[in-house]
């Protein structure tokens, strides 16, 4: 296993970079130099130098501190996100696909309706309803990513509850739970995995656009779209107010996508064959 | 063919019903009288009369739903609370502003895309293929509303060749709309064009191994003939489907970018109404986006149904 991580160069820069990110959301309020919301006075939009490593913003704020801080905000909302999709979203998929008939049907609809919606107007639509807020961040974001997991672990259902060993644990008697939870759902993992990184990468992408256009967390708190709102004001001034949260938000996606990308050669059962053990 | 299509009507009018009801729901869901709170900025009761009376807020909640239904289908969206106006009018000219921007992003995008994904998938593992997949890679994972920051950094301020935002009416200079939508279109098709991509490039490959065209090759059929001709008609069934699954996520796109380059569309009306607690133009914007979706991917699967001889007999 170890050298069939170590063989792939995107699944061992995919941890690598995870790590770090994980990292500095972890200990951000170690690493940030100045507390996120303290404004030094006639330092606004200071250019980075050795005081201020990327700078200020237009309140005087250290940019690197709030650019740190908003790692942990970001991470977090896209976690959150990634676990309810997964916590509604499975065990949807594995009723949907183990029982079939009328439950199916309804779960598929509602599903395919969710799944087909723009997820901006999911966000927007919700703020409509709720009001502005990281926590309608999530909910939005969390109703338009849990079709996916619902419809990969449905469809995996569909080919796994066809095999031998399934029939035979019906006919020796066993409960359908214990079915569903002891064989078919460890059968799931593999895709699931796959898929859980891939929507984290969606979370931080979708959480930095909803805040970008003002309807997530609330200043002074700091997350990384939340941080290029005001930017097309200092295109000709400050541009490092624009540059490094755009490096910070880029360069975590491409984690989580490297990291979905290994996974998913690894966890090939051809590959595995090839270089495993 | 008739009953697929038949099928495919009957879905997207399940999505659009399961999208109206949760439009419909937003008003109930705001706390308290829901009409005080929609003209709590400027109180007019002749104007809360007439909203009271166009939500039917008294009668049963399914009465409403079918009721406002009703308004729907003969175009009657209410008024905007913040002037006084019928919220139809506001939004059809914001239509057709959007849908020329969706429409270029996507064709930008796949004059991109196709020659990209055709050479990457023939030179299979090559150093061409390398820089196009790992630039289709890097570029998925940046977000739309920074890469028109970007390009608003290079185009406009380093070269002051395009303007960063605004709107010109294609009627005043028609070389001045030309250049405002540029910069927004190229900045939605950046990242559908990697998306796009990545599909024709691995739609390709796996076609390019079959065996007819081994067949081809042997008997000496042209190179670009085997390309353009064959393997890329057989690639294309999947992208475009692509193209229809994926047009709900390129529209949101688009709302953002409207947004970056202050672009006169629909999305920057529903935002702009989302922050005055305009409702009607809310629900109105948003209803007018499902239809649009709909009804493109009804399209797509009338073309591919077309295209692909399986689901013709």
């Amino acid at each position: 296993m170890l050298r069939a991580i170590i063989r792939n160069k995107k699944l061992f820069i995919g941890l690598i970079m995870v790590f770090i990110f994980l990292i500095i959301g972890i200990f951000a309020t170690n690493i940030m130099p100045y507390a996120y919301d303290k404004s030094f006075v006639g330092k606004s939009l200071e250019p980075p130098s050795k005081k201020f490593l990327f700078g200020t913003d237009s309140l005087g704020r250290d940019v690197f501190s709030r650019v740190i801080y908003g790692t942990r905000i970001s991470l977090l909302a896209s976690i959150c996100i990634t676990s309810i999709s997964l916590l509604i979203g499975v065990p949807i998929g594995l009723i949907s696909g183990y029982y079939g008939g009328i439950v199916d049907i309804f779960f598929m609809r509602v599903v395919d309706v969710l799944f087909s919606f723009p997820w901006v107007l999911m966000g927007l639509l919700l703020v409509a309803i709720r009001g502005p807020g990281l926590l309608t961040v999530i909910i939005a974001l969390s109703l338009i990513y849990f079709p996916q997991f619902t419809r990969l672990v449905r469809s995996s259902v569909l080919v796994i509850k066809e095999e031998d060993y399934i029939k035979a644990a019906r006919l020796s008697g066993e409960n359908n739970l214990d079915i569903i939870l002891r064989y078919i759902l460890p059968n799931c993992f593999a895709p699931l995995i796959v898929q859980t990184s891939i929507t984290m990468s969606f979370s931080i992408l979708g959480e930095a656009a909803l805040s970008y256009l003002g309807y997530g967390v609330r200043q002074p708190m700091s997350s990384w779209g939340m941080m290029l709102q005001q930017s097309t004001n200092y295109l000709w001034t400050s541009r490092n107010l624009i540059i490094f949260p755009g490096i910070f938000i880029i360069f975590a996606v491409l984690a989580f996508n490297f990291l979905g990308d290994g996974l998913n050669d690894t966890l090939d059962p051809r590959y595995m064959r090839i270089y495993g053990k | 063919m008739f009953k697929y299509l038949l099928k495919r009507l009957g879905f997207g009018l399940i999505t659009i019903i399961g999208i109206s009801i949760i439009i419909f729901s937003v008003i109930h869901f705001i706390p308290g009288d829901p009409i005080q709170v929609m003209f709590g900025q400027n109180p007019n009761p002749e104007l809360m009369k007439i909203a009271r009376e166009y939500y039917g807020l008294d009668k049963p909640v399914v009465t409403q739903y079918f009721l406002w239904i009703k308004k729907i289908i003969r175009g009657d969206f209410g008024i905007s609370i913040m002037n006084n106006r019928p919220v139809l009018e506001l939004i059809i000219p914001r239509i057709g502003r959007t849908l020329v921007l969706t429409f270029l992003g996507i064709l930008i995008s796949l004059i991109i895309a196709i020659p990209s994904g055709i050479i990457s998938a023939w030179r299979h593992n090559s150093w061409t293929d390398f820089t196009v997949t790992s630039g289709s890679l890097i570029l998925i994972s940046v977000p739309e509303f920074w890469i028109g920051i970007v390009f608003m950094i290079v185009f406009s301020v380093w070269l002051r060749i395009l303007p960063t935002s605004g709107y010109i009416p294609i009627n005043e200079n028609f070389f001045g709309w030309l250049k405002i939508l540029i910069l927004p279109s190229l900045t939605i098709a950046s990242v559908q064009a990697a998306q796009t991509t990545r599909m024709i490039r691995a739609n390709m490959i796996e076609v390019l191994s079959l065996d007819y065209i081994n067949l081809m090759k042997a008997s000496g059929v042209k190179n670009r003939r085997i390309l353009y001709m064959h393997a890329f008609k057989n690639s294309f069934i999947p992208v475009l489907t692509l193209i229809g699954m994926q047009f709900g996520y390129l529209m949101g796109g688009i709302v953002i970018v409207e947004r970056v380059f202050a672009y006169p569309g629909l999305g920057s009306l529903l935002m702009k109404s989302l922050n005055e607690r305009d409702y009607p133009i809310v629900q109105a914007s948003i209803m007018v986006y499902a239809f649009i979706f709909v009804i493109v991917n009804i399209i797509v699967d009338i073309i591919y149904g077309f295209l692909n001889p399986k689901i013709r007999y």
